[in-house]
């Protein structure tokens, strides 16, 4: 067995931390539930086609990080590397469009990336999508979720709400060819990264990490200078509803995330209290992609939270609960005292449904005396 | 199973962060007893030993 050991980026979580993944997920789904959200229990493993048509052909995701193989019948299949794809799937497939329909999903997600903290090859993400709503006052619905969410955690303290909108498709499309019209002229300047997207997904590279691609892009057209006005006014209303409520946010007209499915609002909540892997919620909105997957026409806006993170921000904040410890613990010498121990704290159970008891194993006294450390509780 | 071998604080024990631990031993089988001995500093009683019909009456003032 020694040589067997955990994938690379795929992690066990143990007793202890459990504990705190728990809460997290329990806050969220007694939050998303008090909303209107049901949860759909989705599959992991979807045709690998799904991905390819929504994500995007020519993104970090489908050309670098999916785990793509042919299944025994020779069929292409992926492990899911985000939510949104296999919600809409099901969706459109479960007939559950037409009315509005608010939806999460919970559950382990796949990319093959170099693993650091925070960013594991099998990492775990909460989504909700709102299906059939087109005005804006869903998308501030996600933000305000989210940020109860943060203050009932304890960490609302540390992450900041970060907004863009990205236009309609037409906008988007005129801005594109106006970027790619500049960066053509600075071609030379750019890192290999954003030369090769100058053809295939310019957008992407205003997401480039490269400084001197950073600096180039000061000078680079605005997008917000090519928004269709109902975009515009879209935001504009977005904007109003989070500050009617009291949520502070920082407009960042660099943000178009890394999915090419989104228009109009895109969203992020970013902390600074994890070093270098900042976002530990996205979102937006993607008023194209039912169509797009051969569904009705039907606007749609949702967002993912990465549960890793957030529990790494939870212990940052001291705010992860300790594993509760069991309300008593059972010493038996013999197996005639284990079989009464046995018989009478069953009876206890039976009558005090709550009592947390951890019982030893077998063995000498002292040696029982010593196995309360690695009790698992409850 | 007498009280002298647990009057010692077992440190180990301690830290499984049960406040109280339930001991059947010999004697506590053969007269239908039980042995609570509390494990946290702060918990009011002593270590007693009982007719098993009464352990969750004293289990719920122990816990209480």
């Amino acid at each position: 067995m020694s040589d067997i050991r955990a994938v690379r980026g795929m992690n066990d979580i143990l007793p202890e931390e459990a504990a705190c993944w728990q809460h997290l997920e329990a806050t969220v789904a007694r939050l998303l539930g008090g909303y209107g959200y049901g949860e759909i229990r989705l599959p992991i493993v979807e045709k690998t086609a799904l991905f390819r048509r929504s994500i995007g052909e020519v993104t970090d995701i489908v050309e670098k990080e999916m785990y793509t193989f042919d299944d025994r019948n020779g069929d292409s299949m992926t492990l899911r590397p985000e939510g949104t794809a296999g919600c809409v799937r099901a969706a459109i497939q479960q007939n559950l469009l037409g009315v509005p329909r608010r939806l999460w999903y919970s559950g382990p997600m796949f990319r093959y990336e170099r693993p650091q903290k925070g960013r594991q090859r099998q990492f775990h993400q909460i989504g909700a999508e709102v299906f059939g709503v087109a005005t804006p006052d869903i998308d501030a619905e996600l933000m305000l979720i989210t940020a109860r969410l943060w203050r009932e955690l304890g960490i609302a303290g540390g992450v900041q709400l970060q907004l863009n909108t990205l236009g309609s498709l037409a906008s988007r499309a005129r801005f594109r060819q106006a970027l790619t019209v500049y960066l053509r002229e600075h071609e030379d300047a750019l890192d290999d990264d954003s030369r090769r997207r100058l053809e295939s997904n310019p957008l992407r590279i205003l997401d480039s990490k490269n400084a001197e691609t950073q600096r180039l892009l000061d000078g680079a057209p605005l997008l917000s200078d090519y928004l269709d006005d109902e975009s515009r006014e879209d935001f504009a209303r977005l904007c109003a509803l989070l500050d009617a409520a009291g949520v502070p946010y920082t407009v960042n007209t660099r943000l178009v995330r890394g999915l090419d499915y989104y228009n109009k609002t895109v969203f992020e909540w970013v902390t600074d209290h994890l070093g270098a892997q900042g976002t530990v919620c996205a979102g937006g909105r993607y008023d194209g992609l039912v169509e797009q997957l051969g569904g009705k026409a039907t606007p749609a806006v949702g967002f993912a939270m990465g549960l890793e993170r957030l529990v790494l921000l939870l212990q940052a904040f001291g705010c992860a609960p300790a594993p509760t410890p069991p309300d008593v613990y059972v010493l038996a010498v013999g197996d005639a005292a284990h079989s009464a121990a046995l018989v009478a704290t069953e009876q206890l159970r039976q009558a005090c449904p709550a009592l947390r008891g951890a019982a030893c194993g077998g063995g000498s006294f002292r040696s029982q005396m010593k196995k309360p450390t690695r009790a698992a509780p409850g | 199973m007498r009280g002298r071998q647990f009057q010692e604080p077992d440190e180990k024990a301690d830290k499984s962060g049960a406040r109280i631990a339930l001991i059947w031993g010999e004697d506590e089988v053969a007269a239908g007893t039980v042995t609570l001995k509390p494990l946290r500093d702060g918990e009011p009683s002593q270590q007693q030993t009982l007719p098993l019909a009464e352990l969750q009456q004293a289990l719920g003032l122990a816990l209480a």
